[in-house]
């Protein structure tokens, strides 16, 4: 009995340790990135900086967000808009670390390495990168001087954000969605630039809003209008004054008396943009912004 | 047949004078040219009046003998409508002329001339004052058409179906009150400031208490002695110059309709006083400077002294019909000045907010698509 007891023990103990291992074993089989993003996160992984040939693929799925079904239809996507409008759209995910887990670091992170691996203003039409830190949940859109003129920090950036944060925040986390939402957006956006020669801008946009709320104002101000010319049609007035007949000459003041009594004061505390929504971290060599979700 | 009215004949050639507006003190035959002063012209009257009283206490002993003539044929004047109705006979016709009690002057309705109602200030003041007539029916007739031009909701063919029934020039009696006044009146005012201190935006006020008094003078207020007269129609064709009123005397009633009151003095005074008091409000809120909002708490006026004159006052009345609807003007018979209302065609009005939200739509579009842009703008952040 007691040797039986022992046994049991012992293959107790060698199944508690042994878990650990299955765990780390199962974790790295479950996602198999591809060959070509596969190869540059491992060295990203392993040497803790970014190759030299990481500007070689436009999508770099580090935290392994995606599966690599997904992974390739989304390479294959941006490959195509950028071969359509000759410019770079990227997709990276990256790592938590000192840098990324903060919007001001993640937003130099990525304006560094758009400029180091993707920046070729002298020969395409600009790059842009979305870049994710999942862990730490913080995100950054950078752009270069060229796309900045086709995408402006002022409308063009705000419409990217909002297509993929919608995806993602309050735990939505649906990050296929959200690329594919960005590399769609990007792709619009350029478009609208080379048939109508200019940014996208939600002001030059017809607004179904703006012709409800305008025509309801409109309908208010033509009844105005009216109101003003029936108002014409009568010179009929009630007089409640006497102003006509006061002789100005026998106006006397006799008594003028100005007591203070109280004072009120009201302080209201100034509104500030919260460091926790989405902006901020822009450079001047660089448009876009970062921010968390 | 006695005559029972009263009418200025010219002592010349018996022709009916009437006043000329703007004639001054001076009344000319339109017939043989003769000129007359009012002085000579009121000594007449005198004389044609005390006459025609005394035919008209004959025709009322008349009167009533028929009316046991009339009881027999089935019908007679009731006691109310004897009291309100007036028979007399016109001096230049002889036709039997009806007016109601309050009326002065009238005009004959089948030959047309003046006609003065005799005996009508003996139970009631005789105004102490005038304004004549400075403007003619021909005025009114313009001011007419000047007033209705150019309103964009008239029907398209007032102006030619509009048919002026009837023109008529008339004396109103009015009140005039001149009163001093104490006014005491108590001013709640405020004093702000914005700075900004910090992270804050401060608003300071300071809160006073204003107390003003003072005096004034108000003269010739005028409150419309007529029940028939609607206040604010009287009102609205205000100011009148007093400075052309003169000493009352009928001379100037002369071809003109004339009502005397119906609304005393005593009745006419609050209307007045509500007017002062108002504008006394006014004067005392206009010393207070220096602050950023200002209201009355409270306000007492009180009358230290104060008369009143009973005057009259020309005014035209014109009325017109449009599609069978009566619609009457009034014009200031001494400035000219018209007022009334007018009809509103409801197509034209429909049309013209159609026409108003289309022509602003390019621009409430636009600014709204701004605000919905704002708006989406400061949700996004």
């Amino acid at each position: 009995m007691k040797k039986l007891l022992t046994i049991f023990m012992s293959l107790l103990l060698l199944l508690a340790f042994s878990m650990p291992v299955m765990a780390k074993t199962e974790t790295t089989t479950k996602v198999k990135p591809t060959q070509t993003t596969g190869q540059t996160n491992k060295q990203v992984q392993q040497e803790g900086k970014l190759p030299e040939n990481l500007g070689a693929v436009s999508l770099h799925d580090l935290e392994n967000l995606l599966k690599p079904d997904q992974q390739a239809a989304l390479l294959q996507k941006l490959k195509e808009i950028e071969q359509k409008h000759n410019v770079r759209v990227v997709v990276m995910t990256v790592p938590q670390d000192d840098k990324t887990s903060k919007e001001s670091g993640i937003k130099k992170f990525a304006d560094d390495t758009l400029n180091k691996y993707y920046r070729d203003e002298a020969n395409n039409n600009g790059s842009i990168m979305l870049m994710i830190c999942p862990k730490a949940r913080k995100w950054a859109v950078t752009t270069d001087n060229n796309m900045r003129a086709r995408i402006t920090d002022e409308n063009g950036y705000p419409a990217i954000k909002d297509v993929f944060l919608g995806e993602i925040k309050d735990g939505k986390d649906d990050y296929n969605a959200a690329f594919n939402n960005y590399a769609d957006k990007v792709d619009e956006l350029l478009t609208y630039y080379e048939t109508e020669g200019e940014p996208w801008d939600p002001a030059n946009e017809f607004s179904f809003m703006g012709l409800i709320l305008g025509a309801l104002c409109s309908v208010g101000l033509g009844w105005l209008f009216v109101q003003h010319l029936r108002g014409n049609m009568t010179n009929v007035r009630h007089v409640a004054q006497a102003d006509d007949y006061l002789d100005r000459n026998t106006v006397n003041i006799t008594r003028e008396s100005d007591i203070f009594q109280r004072t009120s004061v009201s302080r209201t505390k100034r509104e500030r943009k919260s460091s926790s929504s989405s902006g901020g971290g822009r450079s001047s060599s660089n448009g876009g912004g970062s921010g968390s979700y | 047949m006695a005559n029972n009215s009263v009418n200025y004949k010219c002592p010349s050639c018996s022709a009916p004078l009437a006043y000329t507006p703007g004639g001054g003190s001076r009344i000319k035959c339109e017939y043989c040219e003769a000129e007359f002063s009012v002085e000579e012209l009121e000594q007449l009257f005198k004389e044609q009046e005390a006459a025609a009283l005394e035919a008209q206490k004959a025709k009322d002993a008349k009167v009533e003998k028929k009316q046991f003539e009339m009881a027999e044929a089935g019908g007679a004047w009731g006691d109310e409508e004897i009291a309100i109705l007036k028979a007399m006979t016109c001096s230049s016709c002889g036709a039997e002329v009806v007016c109601d009690n309050n009326t002065l002057a009238t005009e004959c309705v089948y030959c047309g001339n003046p006609v003065m109602v005799p005996g009508r200030y003996e139970s009631q003041l005789r105004p102490d004052m005038v304004i004549p007539f400075q403007t003619t029916k021909q005025d009114a007739k313009k001011a007419f058409a000047k007033y209705h031009n150019g309103k964009w909701l008239l029907p398209s063919n007032f102006a030619s179906a509009a048919r002026v029934e009837a023109i008529q020039g008339m004396y109103v009696p009015y009140w005039l009150f001149d009163e001093t006044v104490d006014a005491d009146a108590e001013f709640s005012a405020t004093k702000t400031r914005h700075y900004t201190d910090g992270d804050y935006d401060v608003t300071e006020t300071d809160y006073y208490k204003v107390l003003r008094s003072g005096t004034m003078s108000f003269h010739n207020v005028p409150v419309d002695g007529s029940v028939k007269m609607d206040d604010t129609w009287m009102e609205s064709i205000e100011p009148f110059d007093y400075s052309q009123m003169v000493p009352f005397t009928t001379t100037y009633m002369a071809g003109f309709l004339a009502d005397k009151y119906d609304v005393d003095a005593e009745a006419a005074l609050p209307n007045a006083e509500v007017r002062i008091k108002e504008s006394a409000d006014g004067v005392l809120r206009n010393t207070v400077n220096g602050y950023d909002s200002c209201s009355t708490e409270s306000m007492s006026v009180v009358r230290t002294d104060g008369k009143q004159q009973y005057a009259m006052a020309p005014v035209w009345i014109l009325t017109t019909k449009y599609e069978n609807k009566p619609f009457t003007f009034v014009m200031n018979g001494q400035t000219g000045k018209l007022v009334g209302e007018l009809p509103v065609d409801e197509n034209k009005a429909k049309m013209y907010w159609g026409l108003g939200a289309l022509v602003t739509l390019p621009l409430t579009y636009w600014i709204c698509k701004w605000i919905v842009l704002i708006l989406m703008e400061a949700m996004r952040d």
